[in-house]
């Protein structure tokens, strides 16, 4: 695993607090000398290529930085810590686990009761009082589940790939185009990358982008979950490749990307696996905004998606990096 | 072109949510003589029908249509599929259309009932447990079909007594009729107004064209025409929408008051007969998101009252459609351009 | 800033909330406000939606103050045969709330009572069951339904009959404190002088989907929003304390989190900083239930950086609500201070 995605899935980054995961990705943009800049809603947006003004190659390719977690809502007298969810996912999962804070404090998530939902849970600090609780933190600080990195030969495990992995497979795709200079040379489109954040809210960093800049097609990059587990459904399965998500809860895929899609595929002597998504994606906000954005989304599998323990094949990112660049460079 | 010829083409057609443009060529092609005609990023298709441009309006109906989609290929020529605003209940025994590489045709049949337990014979269908059958052999269709691939149930052209005619989607492309009636009525009129017929994409899956397609044209007012419940014996518990009355005019916040009350006068001038409906929130159309686009817009509903809605079997009379379309052209007619700001203003 | 005259009985904010302006028909109030708030403020409209927009011109970042005129009300959307009549809800009013209430209709501002069913009437199974919308009517007195057809339009709107008041020890009650209390706070705001670039939002339609300040701060595009709201406080012996989200009496409530946005933590350290300074009492609104005209700043256009400001307010979306005028004396002393700030 190299320092880039060690850095990336280990940086902090709740939604709606995103400054760390932001300066690793900013750092490695001007390591690697492309222009960036940071918009009012925080997401980080770099442009690669050119066009001669014409719209039909303006293109965006996103991917949300934002990772979900708890926030600190009421510190009762005696210091235990009252929470809310940032994103959607069964926050019963997490009791008896260890969370961290920005600042690098940490707690024991517990439940007032079996099977608690998020107004039953609460943290405990170790303190005894509110007093001593302020010491360490605040109503309104946010923190994520602690969790372990385990590389294994074929696959990583660790918190937050789903979507740190969709940022370094566009972070590697700006890498590669900047190497091969004969075919940034000959880029005849404007490629807006995205870095969003607020999406495990609703996609709102990545409105205000797609706003901003009002692109003729966007291309989001995203998780999904993979079906191949036991007691799993679905048929998007580890290791076996990325896949074209052609309709989810709220988006359709637009017929030109999938084609497009297809074409990038075909190119590389690939069949790409068709997903149907059961939940809500960064597509959502994007398509409408403005007069419309053409849009469509790359999904790559993850095992036990939202999830503290996550589960990501290296082949299929190393595929993803391989259909990102390729999409682009068409 | 008479009405139920349109409507009788647009809706044995096929344009599920996201591939309007399957329609596109031949709504083109109808509009045309109106205006110019183009399609923006989401596939809403735009007629310009010039006027003296002082102000414009804006006529939206939907085209897509509620439709399946191919979640995954089974044994022995079986289509595994999820809906969107399919009643599964409506889908048993049902004829069905495959868009794949080709088009091709499916059924959707069920377990026969001796074969069923008590339990599934008393409970309600879900999607989960049909499955659509093509006949073909797997190795067969998996050249022709894969998942996301999209199916539309196949129509079935009737006419009924009282001018009432049954046929699928007339949600909403009886809308696009009134559109296309309207067009023809302001053929013989002089309009101050720009006017824009929208036919607008993806409605179904939550009124997503409408918004870019508004943003785009910036119109004054907006007015979205699409279908209500009536209510009779299978239709709305309280109220009194009644097939053949007239255009349902909507009131409520989703409304601009003085436009709908100015559209009530133009009704009672010219003896267009016309009902109302109360919506205390969120419409269900288009014209919610219309009213929050552009820069705001002074919007209408005006909903042509059907039966069975969402099954193949929707059933709508005509007059009811020719009248929404007339009552749009003299709303046209008789607003003068300088009359816009006054007319839309709080 | 002495505000007693004004939250007095037949003060600004009993004519405030007197007002009729359910979502969707808040003409009354615009008027009223408009004419207050002319003398203060350099330029003033009303937009596409109805919303009113005022400018006090000042150099440096664009900065929207938010408050929405309209109230949670009822529309009519029907007649039975008996002249009574049938409604729904303008807003979220839960259905247990509108029993047994006096309601004035239109802008002629009828009487009418909503009704429901005697107890001694019901059966033990109707007894369990909770109220709809349905089980009750209007009654205005009319006996046939000709008479409520001639009398009262198809969509005409209903507001509470609430009478504004005095209320324990400095406490005050009335109806629409959601947002007039709010509405008022801003109309307090834009007396004084600022160095930003200030625009005053009274929004329409807040309470049926924020649908009046999408189109404003759409077309503002504001640096940074606040929105001045009356919030949630179930400060109740009933309510465990980490549920009762304000309290009353501890001053304005600066949100963390609510179902449509999370708010920016360098705005809120800056207004808790100006409290701090100036000794202005101030909490956490601590609940992340219920959404906001804020959602509109970072949801349209380039996105914004946000705060909420909100008065505590007992029982919002019934018939009456209870704030304390300390809280609004408050609120609109911290807002001021932390404008001045920029």
């Amino acid at each position: 695993m190299n320092k880039l995605f060690e850095d990336l899935i280990g940086a902090f980054g709740v939604s709606g607090h995103e400054e760390e995961i932001r300066s690793v990705i900013v750092e490695n943009l001007n390591f690697l000398e492309v222009e960036n800049k940071v918009d009012s809603m925080g997401n980080v947006i770099a442009v690669l290529g050119k066009s001669n003004g014409d719209e039909e190659k303006k293109v965006m390719i996103s991917s949300n930085m934002d990772t979900m977690g708890f926030i600190v809502m009421y510190i009762e007298d005696n210091g235990f810590l009252r929470i809310g969810k940032v994103g959607e996912f069964d926050e019963s999962t997490f009791v008896n686990n260890m969370v961290e804070f920005e600042n690098g404090n940490s707690g024991r998530v517990c439940g007032t009761k079996d099977s608690p939902k998020i107004d039953e849970m609460y943290i405990d600090l170790g303190v005894e009082s509110r007093e001593e609780a302020l010491e360490l933190v605040r109503e309104g600080d946010v923190c994520t589940i602690t969790s372990n990195v385990i590389e294994e030969e074929k696959n990583i495990i660790a918190p937050a790939l789903d979507n740190r992995v969709g940022c370094y497979m566009s972070l590697k795709s700006i890498e590669k185009l900047i190497e091969n200079k004969e075919s940034l040379e000959k880029l005849n489109k404007e490629i807006y990358f995205v870095f969003s954040t607020q999406n495990t809210l609703g996609g709102r960093g990545a409105r205000a982008a797609a706003y901003e800049i009002n692109p003729m097609y966007a291309l989001v990059i995203d998780g999904e979950k993979a079906g191949d587990t036991l007691g799993g459904s679905g048929k998007f399965s580890l290791g076996k490749g990325t896949g074209i998500k052609f309709m989810d809860r709220t988006l359709l895929m637009h017929h030109e990307v999938k084609e497009q899609l297809e074409k990038v595929y075909e190119k590389m002597d690939k069949k790409p696996h068709y997903i149907f998504g059961e939940t809500q994606g960064e597509g959502k906000t994007i398509h409408k905004e403005g007069v419309g954005v053409k849009t469509g989304t790359l999904v790559y599998p993850v095992r036990y998606k939202d999830t503290n323990m996550e589960m990501v094949n290296y082949k299929d990112i190393e595929e993803g990096i391989e259909v990102i660049y390729n999409y682009i460079i068409e | 072109m008479e009405d139920k010829e349109l409507l009788k083409n647009l809706c044995m057609s096929h344009g599920p949510s996201g591939r309007e443009h399957w329609l596109g060529d031949y709504v083109a092609e109808v509009f045309s003589e109106f205006g110019q005609v183009t399609r923006d990023n989401l596939n809403n298709t735009i007629v310009h029908k010039k006027g003296k441009g002082k102000g414009k309006i804006m006529l939206m109906a939907h085209l897509d249509e509620v439709f399946m989609i191919i979640t995954e290929i089974k044994e022995n020529g079986f289509l595994a599929f999820k809906g969107n605003g399919i009643d599964p209940k409506t889908l048993v025994s049902k004829e069905v259309i495959i868009h794949g590489k080709e088009t091709i045709h499916g059924i959707i049949g069920i377990k026969p009932p001796h074969l069923m337990k008590e339990e599934d014979r008393k409970k309600a269908v879900t999607i989960d447990s049909l499955l659509i059958d093509t006949g073909y052999s797997n190795e067969s269709l998996e050249k022709i079909v894969k998942p996301g691939d999209y199916v539309t149930v196949k129509g079935n052209y009737k006419e009924l007594l009282n001018n009432n005619v049954s046929v699928k989607t007339v949600d909403d492309r009886g809308g696009v009729v009134a559109l296309y009636r309207c067009a023809k009525e302001l053929r013989n009129i002089d309009h101050d107004m720009d006017v824009y017929f929208v036919c607008s994409a993806q409605e179904e899956v939550g009124h997503r064209g409408a918004k870019t397609a508004t943003n785009r044209i910036n119109p004054d007012i907006g007015i979205a025409v699409d279908v209500t419940f009536d209510c009779g014996m299978y239709g709305l518990e309280h109220g009194d929408t009644e097939l053949g009355k007239g255009g349902v005019i909507c009131i409520g916040p989703n409304i601009h008051p003085k436009v709908r009350k100015h559209l009530m006068k133009v009704c009672k001038e010219y003896n267009i007969p016309f009902q109302l409906e109360v919506e205390a929130g969120n419409t269900g159309t288009d014209a919610w998101d219309i009213q929050v686009a552009g820069e705001g817009v002074a919007t209408l509903l005006i909903s042509i009252p059907i039966k069975y809605m969402h099954t193949s079997v929707e059933t709508v009379n005509m007059d009811d459609i020719k009248n929404t379309g007339y009552m749009m052209a003299k709303l046209i007619e008789s607003i003068k351009g300088e009359e816009v700001e006054e007319l839309v203003c709080f | 800033m002495f505000l007693d005259e004004i939250l007095q009985k037949d003060g600004l904010l009993d004519k405030l909330t007197s007002l009729s302006g359910p979502s969707g028909f808040e003409g009354e109030v615009r008027g009223f406000i408009k004419e207050q708030v002319t003398p203060y403020v350099d330029e003033i409209f009303v937009d596409r939606m109805g919303n009113i927009i005022v400018h006090k011109k000042g150099k440096g970042k664009k900065v929207i103050v938010d408050a929405h005129m309209d109230e949670v009300g009822f529309i009519i959307t029907g007649y039975n045969d008996d002249g009574s009549l049938r409604f729904s809800a303008l807003g979220g009013i839960n259905a247990k709330i509108i029993p047994s209430k006096t309601v004035l209709i239109g802008p002629n501002k009828i009487p009418g009572v909503i009704g429901a069913k005697p107890i001694h009437l019901q059966g033990a199974e109707e007894r369990e069951k909770g109220l709809n919308y349905s089980d009750c009517c209007i009654d205005i007195g009319a006996t046939t339904r000709k008479q409520s057809e001639d009398l009262i339009e198809l969509g005409e709107y209903v507001v509470f009959d609430t009478e504004y008041d005095e209320f324990g020890e400095g406490l005050i009650k009335g109806k629409a404190f959601d947002d007039r209390v709010g509405c008022l706070v801003l109309m307090e705001a834009l007396k004084e002088k600022y160095d930003v670039d200030l625009y005053g939002v009274f929004a329409v339609q807040e309470e049926v989907g924020e649908r009046g300040a999408f189109i404003s701060s759409l077309n503002l595009k504001g640096d940074l929003g606040i929105a001045l709201e009356g919030t949630i406080c179930a400060d109740m012996p009933s309510v465990p304390k980490h549920l009762r989200a304000t309290e009353v009496g501890k001053g304005p409530a600066i949100s963390i989190m609510d179902l449509t946005s999370i708010f920016d933590v360098d705005v809120a350290d800056d207004i808790m900083e100006v409290g701090d300074n100036l000794n202005i009492p101030y909490q956490r609104r601590k609940a992340i239930a219920g959404g906001n005209d804020a959602a509109t700043f970072h949801g349209t256009g380039f996105g914004a950086k946000i705060a909420t400001i909100s008065v505590p307010c007992r029982y919002i979306h019934s018939s009456v609500s209870v704030a304390s005028k300390e809280d609004i004396k408050n609120t609109v002393k911290l807002l001021v201070e932390y404008l001045k700030t920029l």
